[in-house]
C-alpha cells in the first residue's frame, strides 16, 4: 500500500504515544481520516487548548489550567498536611479515593541516577520552600514502592524531618477484599512488616 | 511432579505438535538440527515463563508465524494444573495458570524444570559470574522472594554505580550516596542471607552425594567467597551492619573508581577437592562429577522443600558422563524423577534400553514414536 506523506505522519505521531503500537496508531488513524471531520477537528482542538492552557501549579507542581490550581486553592482542605506523589496520575488516583482531604506535592518523577535525575531534577525545592514557617504538621510520602520510589521517600524524610515535621510512608500491603491465599509471597512478606497494632 | 501433555503451535521449528510424554524417562532422538533441544525448551518454557537458551526470547517463536501459543497439563503431589504460555513478535508474553493470568515478572507459583547441558560444566570451571548464576537462577528457585529481592539489588546497584559514575567527575551529594548504600545494603543483606540459608541446605547433599559418586575416595569441600567478611551463622541484622562498616570504609575508593565493590555481585562459590581448588586443578572427570552432584543434591532439595521432584532436562549430557556416573543418575532418577535426555547417539539408545519408558523421534520439527 503506497499513503501518502500525511497519513504516515499521522500514524507516526500516534504510534509515539505510551500504549499505542503501530498496528493501533494505524487503526486510530484510518477511524479519525473515515469518521465525520468534527471527530479529528475536535480532538486537535482539544489537545491544542490543553496544550496551552495547561501549566504547573506554582504551589503544588501538579498539572494545572489554572495558577494556583483548584486543590490549592479549596478552602475546605486541610492545608497543615501534604502528601508527597510522584506524578499528576498518582493525585488524580488519591481523588478518586476520596480517602485524603489534605494538600498534594507532586515530584515529577524519583531519584533515578541512571537517568540523570536527581533532587535538583524533582520539584523538591519548591516543596521545602511550603514547608518553611509553621503552616505544615505532616508529610505523607507516597512514592511507588520500588527501588526509586523507596529511596525518594528516605532521601525526603533524612531532609524535612530536621525541620522538625512529622515525616510518614503510606503503608504497602494487601489489596483491600483479596484474599490471603490468593496473595503473592512478596506482597504479603510486606504486609506483614507494616502490621499494626489493633486499638 | 510431571508433565501430563503438551501443545506446541510455531515454536521454534515446531508448527503444532501434541506431546504427551511418558512419566517417568523420555528418550528423545534424532539427527543434528532436527528440534531434539527445542522440544526441552518448550518444556522449559511452560516451567519458568522463560527460556534457558537465549536472551532475544522472541527469537523461539516460528519463522512463519507472529506468536507462539503452548498448553501445558501438568500433575503434581497436589493435583493437576494446566499453563498456558503465548508470546508475541513485540516480546509481549501471556501466562495463565489454571485458567488465571499471572504477572510474568513477579515469582511464578511454578513447578520447575532442572536443565543440564554440557555448557554446564562452566559451573565449575567458568567465570565466577557462572557460579552466581547457578545460586541466583537455580538454587534461587527453591525460595520464592529470591527472584523479588535479586531483581530489586540489581536495580539498586545500577543506580549506585550510576551515582559513582557521577562522582568521579564531580564531588559525591553525601545525603544522596547514603541514601542509596541504604537501598544497596538493605537489598544485598537480604539476598546474602537468604543464599546462605539455601547453601547451608544444599553443601550437605553435594558433599555426600560426590562422595557416593567418587566411592568415598575424594573429598568435596563448598565455600561461599564473600566480598564482605560474614561468617556463615550470620543473620539479616549482622550482615548489613556488617555491609554497612565496609562500604563506608572504602568510600573514597569506590567513588574514585566509579564502582560498587562490595557486595553480593561480588561473591561466589569455591570448589575444593581435598584442599586443592577444583577449578584450577580438578581434572575434567572431577568437574563433571562437581556438576552432576550439584545438579542432583538440587533435586533433591526441592524433593525436601516441596514434597515433589523437578522435572529434569539433560540436552546432550549423557555421553559426557562415563558409564558408572550414567549408572548412579539412572539409579538416582529411576521410578521418581519425569525425565527428558536428548542423544543423537543411536547406541545410547540400546546402552539404556532397560531404563527407557519412552523413545520419540524428531526430524524436520515433527515428533513421532519409534516402532
Amino acid at each position: 500500500m503506497k499513503s501518502g506523506g500525511a497519513i504516515e505522519r499521522l500514524v507516526r505521531e500516534l504510534s509515539g504515544l505510551p500504549g499505542i503500537g503501530p498496528k493501533t496508531a494505524q487503526r486510530l488513524a484510518f477511524y479519525l481520516l473515515s469518521a465525520s471531520p468534527e471527530i479529528g477537528h475536535n480532538l486537535a482542538q482539544a489537545i491544542l487548548e490543553a496544550r496551552n492552557s495547561i501549566k504547573y501549579c506554582s504551589v503544588c507542581a501538579n498539572l494545572t489550567d489554572k495558577d494556583p490550581c483548584r486543590l490549592c486553592d479549596d478552602v475546605n482542605r486541610t492545608p497543615d498536611v501534604i502528601c508527597v506523589v510522584q506524578d499528576s496520575k498518582d493525585v488524580m488516583a488519591m481523588e478518586k479515593s476520596h480517602g485524603f482531604r489534605g494538600l498534594y506535592h507532586v515530584l515529577h518523577g524519583a531519584l533515578q541516577p541512571s537517568e540523570g535525575i536527581g533532587p535538583d531534577q524533582l520539584s523538591i525545592r519548591q516543596l521545602l520552600k511550603r514547608l518553611e514557617g509553621d503552616k505544615v504538621k505532616e508529610v505523607i510520602l507516597a512514592t511507588n514502592s520500588n527501588v526509586e520510589g523507596d529511596a525518594t521517600a528516605m532521601y525526603l524524610a533524612r531532609i524535612i524531618k530536621p525541620l522538625g515535621i512529622k515525616v510518614t510512608r503510606i503503608a504497602h500491603g494487601l489489596p483491600v477484599g483479596s484474599y490471603l491465599e490468593y496473595a503473592d509471597q512478596i506482597t504479603l512478606a510486606k504486609a506483614m512488616e507494616g502490621r499494626r497494632e489493633m486499638q | 511432579m510431571y508433565l501430563i501433555k503438551t501443545e506446541i503451535y510455531n515454536f521454534r521449528n515446531y508448527a503444532h505438535e501434541l506431546f504427551l510424554p511418558d512419566q517417568h524417562v523420555n528418550l528423545i532422538t534424532g539427527r543434528n538440527a532436527q528440534g531434539k533441544t527445542n522440544l526441552l525448551e518448550a518444556i522449559y518454557v511452560g516451567t519458568a515463563g522463560n527460556t534457558f537458551r537465549t536472551n532475544r526470547f522472541t527469537e523461539t517463536i516460528n519463522r512463519q508465524s507472529e506468536n507462539t501459543k503452548i498448553s501445558y497439563l501438568f500433575n503434581t503431589a497436589g493435583g493437576t494444573f494446566s499453563v498456558f504460555f503465548e508470546l508475541n513478535s513485540n516480546g509481549k508474553k501471556l501466562i495463565m495458570v489454571d485458567g488465571q493470568k499471572v504477572n510474568p515478572g513477579k515469582s511464578l507459583p511454578f513447578p520447575a524444570a532442572i536443565v543440564f547441558t554440557p555448557d554446564d560444566l562452566d559451573i565449575v570451571k567458568g567465570s565466577p559470574a557462572r557460579r552466581r548464576k547457578y545460586i541466583d537462577f537455580e538454587l534461587g528457585l527453591l525460595d520464592f522472594s529470591y527472584r523479588y529481592y535479586y531483581q530489586q539489588y540489581q536495580k539498586a546497584l545500577y543506580e549506585r554505580n550510576n551515582l559513582l559514575k557521577r562522582a568521579k567527575s564531580r564531588n559525591i551529594d553525601n545525603d544522596l550516596l547514603e541514601i542509596w548504600n541504604h537501598q544497596l545494603i538493605d537489598t544485598g543483606s537480604r539476598l546474602i542471607y537468604k543464599r546462605l540459608q539455601l547453601l547451608k541446605k544444599l553443601v550437605p547433599l553435594v558433599k555426600d552425594l560426590f562422595l557416593q559418586l567418587t566411592g568415598g575416595g575424594e573429598g568435596l569441600e563448598i565455600k561461599y567467597y564473600s566480598s564482605l567478611k560474614i561468617s556463615l551463622n550470620m543473620e539479616y541484622d549482622q550482615i548489613s551492619n556488617l555491609f554497612f562498616h565496609e562500604i563506608a570504609a572504602i568510600k573514597a575508593e569506590e567513588c574514585a573508581r566509579g564502582l560498587s565493590l562490595k557486595g553480593p555481585h561480588r561473591d561466589e562459590l569455591i570448589f575444593y577437592i581435598d584442599s586443592t581448588e577444583a577449578r584450577q586443578y580438578g581434572s575434567r572427570g572431577q568437574q563433571r562429577t562437581i556438576v552432576l552432584a550439584l545438579k542432583l543434591a538440587l533435586i533433591e532439595l526441592w524433593k525436601k522443600e516441596t514434597d515433589d521432584y523437578p522435572i529434569l532436562l539433560l540436552d546432550d549430557v549423557l555421553q559426557e558422563l562415563d558409564a558408572g556416573r550414567q549408572s548412579f543418575l539412572f539409579k538416582k532418577i529411576q521410578g521418581q524423577v519425569q525425565t527428558f535426555i536428548t542423544t543423537s547417539s543411536e547406541r545410547e539408545i540400546k546402552q539404556f534400553s532397560d531404563n527407557l519408558n519412552n523413545v520419540i523421534k524428531v526430524a524436520g520439527g515433527k515428533l513421532g514414536q519409534e516402532e
